[in-house]
């Protein structure tokens, strides 16, 4: 009886956007996305003409372009990708990479791991970033990346021009993963969120061990103005409070931590630079948190179980 | 090999195989001369091209690396033209120029990046205008490949190495350093991965064959492997300005200690680079497991640095 009633509801709200003439936003939102149609051409990008060749790769020839740079794409969900590079008069060169990935979820996961907090914000793309040289920016499932060869503001003002020119042709939803909700938000850092899917993300973000300790479905690390966070989810309460128990295990085998303390339910320990770390399972999560000073671990772990449980 | 081993003792008796093997008996015994005085040199300034001339000098000089009439390879990095993730071209140009001062009757860049890469990055102009060769093999072709035996190999059983590379008596290995999102560190001992054939270098991010490696120490162990079959005469490290979020192929942060490092030791040259992260070299992997390999030193308080500013 319900789901015939949402049936027809979801068809009398088709019929009224068709109507009403907003079936063609919706459509256009949905539709896929052809890479090749999304490259601006020289016509697009006032004084920029493209130089060389267009390289594409597809699944695993984008090791071939990237080397080992590739494995990381590959973690969160590589489709294929087209590199291309403009010139000016002046012969500055811009480099410009577009990645599709599988799906938003992987382009926002790439995005948050290329980009950093030294930056500022751009309104280009679901989120976009301009770093010294570069910018990066994702939108439905692709992830883009410009860079200046030189740091000409004429070059900067070319590699915003290109990224509006592409944002503008990517028409697609773009939808971030949930566990981003999970997180406080007070003191955040602007861009301070990485989206992990695997070990090499993690690695890069936190060496905690060279093997896969933690083996979680999805992660984040997020840098707050005087601790981060990680957050791990598991498919059930059980494989979260098995993986706690073996991470814990080969933490403490590692020489590279010490100070092993258990208070209350949670795990305290160093590394050999001085940070400190607070670790605990709760329901399907591992939360470990961050910090290199005094801090009261038991408030921060409250705040994320407050925002787990509100969901 | 100890782990307790003097590195004086390794050097003497390391077994890793050089090119060309009649050379390298001669030159060997200048080598151990000129590491009994300085392991690693240093040299920060701006102008990067005295840098490496200078970094060369403060081991004893080119000519006690390349014989009169040797055919020396140099494996600089051309991954990208991204700032910071290849081997600047000023670099690469003191090597060959050092090379030919030593009377070297053929000098060759070798890779299986194609001939783009090198032009992009500006290596290729120096090339040409130094009157040096580039030799690259492409990458499909796996008959340009030369199946070599790693016998010592935790991980890693069989190299696939340009064959190419075996025609010439002296390898310079002339890495930039930069960040590598699969194992932290790109440095002399990774640089070795662009001679191996593509298709054997994807294996090393292939833990029981998955794309898309799950074990970053896996990655760790096949580097380290795969430096017990070649070792370079001269490493020359390009340390002046590189990634370090985002590599190898960048783009990423930047940090410019504007220095060339230069050593004879792979293992000491990357335990020293990895400084310049902020790394401990201990907690890289591939240089923790070359060291027990026995290829050189990771300790640096073992080893004598000298470090100038020009």
């Amino acid at each position: 009886m319900n789901s015939v009633f949402i049936n027809h509801f979801l068809l009398s709200f088709y019929i009224i956007l068709s109507i009403c003439g907003d079936s063609s936003q919706l459509f256009s939102q949905n539709q896929i996305v052809n890479i090749n149609q999304i490259i601006p051409n020289s016509e697009e990008v006032q004084g920029w003409f493209q130089e060389g060749e267009l390289e594409y790769a597809e699944g695993e020839d984008l090791f071939l372009i990237i080397n080992g740079g590739a494995a990381i794409y590959h973690e969160y969900g590589f489709q294929k990708a087209v590199f291309l590079t403009y010139i000016n008069k002046n012969e500055s060169r811009i480099n410009l990479s577009i990645f599709e990935m599988t799906n938003p979820t992987s382009a926002y996961g790439i995005y948050s791991f290329k980009t950093d907090t030294g930056g500022i914000s751009v309104d280009i793309g679901e989120d976009g970033w301009l770093s010294s040289y570069y910018l990066n920016f994702w939108k439905g499932k692709f992830l883009v990346t410009i860079v200046g060869l030189d740091s000409l503001t004429e070059t900067t003002n070319g590699i915003v021009q290109i990224a509006k020119v592409v944002d503008q042709k990517i028409q697609m939803i773009s939808i971030k993963p949930d566990l981003i909700k999970y997180l406080p938000t007070e003191e955040l850092l602007p861009n301070g969120i990485t989206y992990l899917k695997g070990l090499l993300a993690l690695y890069n973000t936190y060496n905690f061990h060279s093997t896969n300790i933690f083996n979680f479905k999805e992660g984040l690390h997020a840098i707050y103005n005087s601790y981060a966070i990680f957050l791990f989810i598991y498919d059930n309460a059980n494989d979260s409070r098995q993986w706690f128990s073996s991470a814990i295990k080969n933490l403490e085998e590692s020489e590279k931590y010490s100070g092993f303390t258990n208070i209350k339910d949670y795990t305290v320990f160093s590394d050999e630079k001085g940070n400190d770390f607070s670790m605990k399972v709760y329901q399907r999560y591992i939360i470990i948190l961050m910090t290199s000073g005094e801090f009261d671990s038991e408030q921060i772990f409250r705040k994320v179980e407050n925002h787990i449980d509100a969901m | 090999m100890s782990k307790k081993m003097k590195r004086r003792d390794f050097v003497k008796t390391g077994t890793a195989i050089g090119v060309g093997t009649a050379l390298s008996q001669k030159i060997i015994p200048e080598i151990i001369r000129a590491s009994e005085t300085i392991d690693i040199a240093v040299v920060k300034g701006t102008n990067y091209f005295q840098n490496t001339i200078k970094a060369v000098e403060i081991l004893g000089g080119m000519r006690k690396f390349v014989p009169k009439n040797s055919r020396v390879v140099l494996l600089p990095n051309p991954q990208s033209n991204n700032p910071g993730t290849y081997t600047k071209p000023e670099i690469v140009r003191a090597a060959i120029q050092m090379c030919k001062e030593a009377g070297a009757r053929e000098i060759a860049c070798l890779g299986w990046l194609p001939m783009r890469y090198w032009q992009n990055t500006g290596i290729k102009k120096v090339l040409d205008e130094e009157g040096a060769q580039l030799v690259i093999a492409d990458s499909g072709n796996e008959s340009l490949f030369k199946s070599i035996p790693v016998p010592k190999g935790v991980i890693l059983k069989e190299a696939r190495i340009m064959r190419a590379f075996y025609n010439y008596d002296i390898f310079i290995n002339m890495n930039i350093t930069k960040e590598h999102s699969g194992n932290n560190l790109s440095g002399q001992l990774k640089n070795l991965m662009g001679i191996n054939s593509p298709a054997s270098d994807q294996t090393f991010h292939k833990r029981k064959g998955i794309l898309g490696s799950d074990d970053v120490a896996y990655l760790e162990q096949c580097i380290a492997d795969l430096n017990t079959i070649i070792r370079p005469t001269l490493c020359i490290a390009d340390s002046t300005e590189f990634v370090i979020t985002n590599g190898p192929d960048g783009p990423g942060k930047l940090r410019k200690p504007q220095k060339v490092v230069a050593s004879t030791d792979p293992v000491a040259i990357d335990a020293y680079c990895s400084t310049l992260f902020d790394y401990i070299p201990t907690n890289i992997g591939a240089i923790k497991k070359a060291y027990k390999h026995g290829l050189g030193e990771m300790d640096l308080a073992k080893l004598n640095i000298k470090e100038v500013v020009v």
